[in-house]
């Protein structure tokens, strides 16, 4: 848990976060509070046609002022740039994005072409703006992936069939509305997967080489909630208080992350996502443990601080030991919500395995996984061994 | 007389000034002169390590120092590394045109690059907090962090002179003659 006296870190964690059942009904106020009029809702065909598009439409009221829903999962900069022209053209001046990872990252990057001109393409980087963007607010409807609250959008660059990462200070959406009736109608195998990205987040945001103390209190009372909390909601999705916490948990988790960074997990996830349309949030929970496992030497005193969060007993065990027992447990987490364990039965094709591997070392991720992967052969070796 | 970028002559002129300063010059160096900028330029192009690990890197790097006129540097400085698998062809100053229009610019203080060349800072930590900026293309560049890294463990090996411990009359010196070198060179 100690840290050294090297120790330097900023935790930058600006979004206003409001939370409470219906609390997507003063979305219209805090449109008003951040000086804007005219809304553009950005979202996709699944939201709109559950009804939640709608719920938000009726609390923006005369401040709507049109509808992009064509975000897909793993949206392209086509879709930014064409949403961010349609949302110039409505003459909108702020975003509410109501939706899951991909549509809250696509609003993110609508947001800098709606304030900056061109195309998304001519801001790749990593902090490279220089003023505030088209203020963003948004509502979630999954509880995972902590976009909401992230300084990063992943964009497929679909020329190159890789995503790619948008890192900006100047991108943290303004405001995030945790409605859990905005998630109480969301599948169990969707609950399950996007809950366990939010696992994820915590955990690597715990072992990345950004790590810090105020990151680590957010991920791992995340990760105590979402032991907790995610089975419940995946068991009775209309356990409005296991949404709550959830959210919360995701969260929680996102800030920590958008602090402390990610890792491997996620270099990897991003990677079988693109090239096979693994769901980011179910790439994350079957290849979670195995990088746990591949980074175990490096970084066991954090793992075992993971099994504790997760309520495991460690007395007795060595570091390694509680690591270990760590990565048995989300196994077990993972079975007991109903996800799978191995990458082939996602989809993913033995032969693509190699492609994979080299692709995540392109992956601004890998930079921060606590065992330094340089060479294609490692990640190989984990992708063969979650296969 | 003022020389036009991208000429033979402007190429003649800045060689020559090039080898002027590094005769004349006294050590350490000021960081992101002209003879600053061709001792970090030897040392990657006899660097092994560096010729390794970046055997595939292609295209141009570009460290862009932003004005601090109250340390003596009245404009932005852009160094502009010309790489090609392993080898440099070139590091030297360069207009803000040419520096914007690099693959990769990497863009901070002086203060950052300061603390970057003395090993202070890490320039994969500084980036994500927002005190270098990086623009370009994330997925090429992440590839090659051992070239990175490298690039940087060589510049910090230049006995610099940094502008924060100059004193009034040093800056104002140096101030005058580098700008007056702007002028005739563009950069």
């Amino acid at each position: 848990m100690s840290y050294d006296r090297d120790l330097s870190f900023i935790f930058n964690s600006p979004t206003k976060i409001i939370f409470g059942e219906n609390s997507v009904k003063d979305i219209g106020l805090e449109i008003d509070s951040l000086g804007c009029t005219k809304a553009l809702l950005v979202t996709d065909k699944g939201v709109t046609e559950a009804g939640l598009a709608e719920r938000v439409k009726q609390a923006l009221g005369r401040r709507y002022a049109g509808t992009y829903d064509k975000c897909i999962q793993d949206s392209g900069f086509h879709l930014v740039n064409e949403g961010a022209a349609f949302a110039i053209e409505q003459g909108a001046d702020v975003l509410v994005s109501v939706g899951g990872g991909s549509v809250i990252d696509t609003a993110k990057g609508m947001a800098i072409v709606m304030k900056e001109g061109g195309q998304l393409q001519d801001y790749s980087g990593i902090q490279v703006l220089s003023r505030p963007q088209t203020p963003h607010l948004v509502v979630p409807t999954t509880a995972g992936t902590g976009s909401e609250a992230t300084w990063v959008a992943v964009i497929k660059d679909c020329d190159q069939n890789v995503k790619e990462l948008f890192c900006d200070y100047f991108i943290i959406p303004n405001i995030a509305v945790l409605d859990p009736t905005m998630t109480a109608d969301l599948p169990p195998h969707l609950t399950a997967s996007t809950g366990m990205d939010a696992l994820t987040h915590a955990v690597e945001a715990i072992h990345a080489l950004q790590r810090e103390p105020i990151a680590d209190a957010m991920a791992l009372h995340a990760i105590r909630m979402i032991v907790q909390y995610l089975p419940r909601c995946v068991e009775q999705g209309n356990d409005l208080v296991s949404r709550g916490q959830q959210q919360l948990a995701a969260t929680m988790a996102g800030i920590a992350f958008g602090n402390a960074q990610i890792g491997m997990v996620h270099a990897m996830a991003h990677s079988i996502g693109a090239l096979f349309k693994v769901p980011h949030g179910l790439g994350n929970s079957i290849l979670l443990p195995y990088v746990m496992l591949f980074n175990l030497e490096e970084c066991a005193d954090r793992y075992a601080l993971i099994a504790q969060a997760m309520g495991l007993d460690i007395r007795g065990l060595t570091e390694i030991e509680a690591g270990k027992a760590a990565a048995e447990a989300i196994w077990e987490l993972t079975k007991n919500i109903g996800l799978p364990q191995k990458l082939r039965e996602a989809g993913v094709p033995a032969e693509g395995l190699t492609e994979a591997a080299d692709l995540s070392l392109s992956d601004g991720a890998i930079l921060y996984n606590p065992r330094m992967v340089t060479e294609a052969e490692e990640v190989l070796q984990v992708y063969r061994e979650a296969w | 007389m003022a020389y036009t970028f991208g000429t033979e002559e402007w190429e003649n002129a800045y060689g020559d000034l090039v080898k002027k300063r590094l005769a004349e010059s006294k050590k350490p160096y000021i960081m992101g002169t002209p003879e600053w900028v061709a001792t970090y330029e030897k040392l990657i192009q006899e660097d092994e390590n560096y010729k390794e690990v970046a055997k595939t890197w292609e295209g141009s790097v570009v460290i862009h120092i932003l004005a601090n006129p109250a340390k003596g540097l009245d404009d932005d400085i852009y160094m502009y590394m010309d790489l090609w698998h392993g080898n440099c062809r070139y590091v030297k100053l360069v207009p803000r045109a040419t520096g914007e229009s690099a693959d990769f610019v990497l863009t901070g203080e002086m203060e950052r690059w300061e603390a970057v060349m003395k090993r202070e800072l890490d320039t994969t930590k500084a980036m994500m907090q927002g005190k270098i900026k990086l623009k370009g293309s994330l997925p090429k560049i992440v590839r090659y962090v051992k070239a990175s890294l490298r690039l940087t463990e060589l510049s910090a090996q230049i006995d610099t002179r940094f502008h924060a411990d100059m004193d009034e009359e040093e800056r104002a010196d140096y101030t005058s003659w580098f700008n007056a070198l702007r002028t005739t060179f563009g950069f």
